[in-house]
């Protein structure tokens, strides 16, 4: 018999756990110790006992700390920080806007090329969004762009950080979905690239509507381009080699991650950039993103562990199911959860919080797919509508970090400028909702 | 320089200087998949190329990739993950969600701030003292508890306890020494989480101010 049992069947005290954990969440308790302290709390209600907890905090730390799939984290976030040091952004930016600079509202849109292609080898939105930022910002408002656009589509870009693979996020995912990274790198590559060319669309459709917000450069000579794009070969080089090397399997993601490291410190080092201040900067900065995201595994580790032995992901299922419910319905529901709550959650809290749930209720449904495919489907989605979150006021951390870099621009400003790129990030998800196939079709075609 | 500075700058030392060492095991996983990688490649790379003339050991069979490469990644790694948790605690990296930070005034910011700490505290002690466990089996009925053996000095009783059987899968590595390690992280996981406390408790009782 339990402590709780004669008042509350498991089911409805593992619900219990939610509002309880959203409160200390909403009073500014750390997110981690939060989940923490309610997962050990509510396994001890259920079960009545503390050899579940005791054996939880001695063992689950080591467990998901000491842990070669997970390895891959840092190794991604140290790979992102040396990527930042290399000055390959400025690279990117100048062959970007070679080829793409004379066009009405140009530069802003090499400022999206480009930071796709730093997206391609970094996985972090904030670190791609400041390291463009830094690099595209002053440009374009010398070249006479109107503020809003020049930060609206800097912050935009910044979350093809985290679209184009590799990405943590993704990573993340995989973790609590049990998913493989491999196949989800591959699903994440189209989309990815869907949203840089949605992103650039939108540019485009805004200047020919305000011709105003935007100028054009003298078109680069041939020569000019070639040069620039050659000077990009270490991202490409990187990319190829890391990418290319978990694609075609010949080595591990996190083996995978480590050349990503090795390659991004050489390009650091060659340009001068890797001296022992920095170094010990991109360490600490590592250590600092790698403590938190590993603190929050733990605490996601008991506290699903208590939401899994009260059956709630379960039990949930088994009434979405037995609500007779359309499975597009229930899918749009989260979406739509995930938009609103990013409104107000950092992108890494909210998938924490709900995949675990989520992943077990759509794994049941009936989308016309088999569920393998519909988990890796689901995963590009809760990313893309995840990433949302980044841009949309008033918590979006791409706004502010973009914010930040043009202090005479008013955050009402870059309020406004994001708005379009937001519509592109809505209308891209409805398209991947309804064309399952643009996830899929390279997984069906790679293995 | 006040006693809490001073404090503070120590606090800083060790959580800094244990984070770096942490980012030496993180190049060293590099380090190590790397070689393993030129290795493995080089070693096909002969083999496809001279493979042929040779019916029995070829004479650069010593060129292998490193045997349990994902074991020495994964403890490197870990070791660098553990190594973290001091540092951002003392940096306040925890995410935490703000929402309503701008509309709960100072004081009571403060208070959530302390709250928030007092809690982590809380979850590294527990952390510490289960932890333990994995270095040392714990007491069974008439056994004293581990400390009291230890500072009883009776080595024969610890070295029955200590978990020395635990190996990793490949290597056979004894994992005890780096059970020792991670404690020892979350040990100081537990001090920067105090000096924590402390410090958003002076913020919260105005200390912070006189000085």
């Amino acid at each position: 018999m339990t402590v709780a049992s004669d008042v509350l069947t498991p089911f409805q005290l593992g619900l219990l756990g939610f509002p309880v954990l959203l409160i200390l969440a909403a009073f500014r308790i750390p997110l981690g110790a939060a989940m923490f302290a309610t997962g050990l709390l509510g396994t001890y209600l259920l079960t009545g006992n503390f050899r579940a907890i005791d054996n939880q905090l001695k063992s689950f730390a080591y467990a998901s700390f000491i842990n070669y799939g997970f390895s891959i984290i840092p190794l991604f976030l140290l790979m992102s920080e040396f990527a930042t040091r290399g000055g390959l952004s400025a690279a990117l930016f100048r062959a970007a806007g070679s080829w793409l600079g004379h066009r009405k509202g140009g530069l802003a849109q090499a400022a999206v090329g480009a930071s796709a292609g730093f997206g391609a080898i970094c996985g972090s939105s904030l670190a791609t969004a400041s390291s463009m930022g830094k690099v595209a910002l002053p440009e374009l408002r010398k070249a006479g762009y109107a503020p809003s656009l020049a930060t609206g589509s800097l912050a935009a870009g910044g979350t093809l950080g985290i679209l184009i693979p590799p990405s943590i996020v993704l990573v993340i995912y995989a973790i609590l979905a049990e998913e493989n990274i491999e196949r989800l790198f591959t699903a994440a590559l189209i989309p990815g690239l869907l949203a840089m060319l949605g992103y650039m669309l939108t540019i485009r459709i805004v200047c020919s509507l305000r011709p105003d917000l935007a100028t054009q450069y003298p078109k680069a000579s041939r020569q000019e381009r070639w040069t620039s794009l050659v000077d990009t070969w270490p991202v490409i080089a990187i990319f190829t080699l890391v990418i290319g090397g978990i694609y075609t399997g010949a080595f591990s993601p996190t083996a995978a991650a480590a050349v990503g490291v090795a390659g991004t410190a050489l390009v650091a080092w060659w340009k001068r950039a890797l001296t022992a201040d920095s170094l010990k900067g991109a360490l600490l900065s590592t250590a600092k993103t790698t403590g938190m995201i590993f603190f929050i595994i733990l605490a996601a580790a008991v506290f699903n562990a208590f939401l899994a032995s009260a059956k709630v992901p379960q039990t949930l299922a088994e009434m979405f199911i037995a609500s007779q419910l359309s499975p597009w319905v229930i899918l749009t529901g989260m979406l739509l959860l995930y938009v609103v709550l990013g409104m107000i959650m950092d992108s890494l809290a909210m998938i924490f919080l709900t995949v675990p749930i989520f992943v077990p209720i759509v794994l049941q449904l009936d989308f016309g797919m088999p569920p393998a495919e519909v988990g890796l489907w689901f995963g590009i989605l809760v990313l893309m509508a995840a990433e949302i979150g980044l841009i949309t006021p008033p918590v979006g951390l791409n706004l502010f970090v973009i914010n930040a870099m043009a202090r005479d621009v008013p955050i009402a400003e870059t309020y406004r400028g994001v708005f379009p790129f937001i519509l592109s990030d809505v209308l891209r998800i409805v398209i991947l909702v309804a064309f399952p196939v643009i996830t899929l079709g390279l997984v069906r075609l790679f293995y | 320089m006040n006693l809490f500075e001073r404090t503070e700058r120590a606090i800083t030392r060790l959580a800094g200087g244990l984070a770096l060492l942490g980012g030496l095991g993180l190049i060293l996983a590099t380090v190590i998949t790397c070689v393993s990688i030129v290795l493995k490649m080089s070693r096909r790379g002969l083999d496809t190329l001279f493979g042929g003339a040779f019916s029995g050991d070829v004479p650069w069979a010593f060129i292998r990739p490193i045997l349990g490469e994902e074991e020495l990644v994964s403890l490197a790694v870990g070791f660098a993950v553990f190594a973290a948790l001091p540092w951002v605690t003392l940096q306040k990296g925890h995410i935490r969600i703000d929402l309503f930070e701008q509309r709960f005034g100072k004081m009571f910011n403060r208070l959530l701030d302390l709250m928030g700490d007092l809690l982590l505290l809380v979850l590294a002690y527990l952390l510490v003292t289960r932890q333990w466990f994995l270095i040392f089996a714990p007491a069974r009925r008439r056994q004293e508890p581990m400390m009291d053996e230890i500072f009883g000095g009776n080595f024969a009783v610890i070295g029955e306890r200590l978990r020395d059987s635990h190996e990793s899968q490949i290597l056979g590595l004894k994992l005890w020494p780096s059970y020792v390690v991670a404690e020892l992280c979350i040990l100081a996981f537990l001090v920067v989480a105090a000096f924590c406390v402390l410090r958003s408790a002076r913020a919260l009782f105005g200390a912070g101010h006189a000085a």
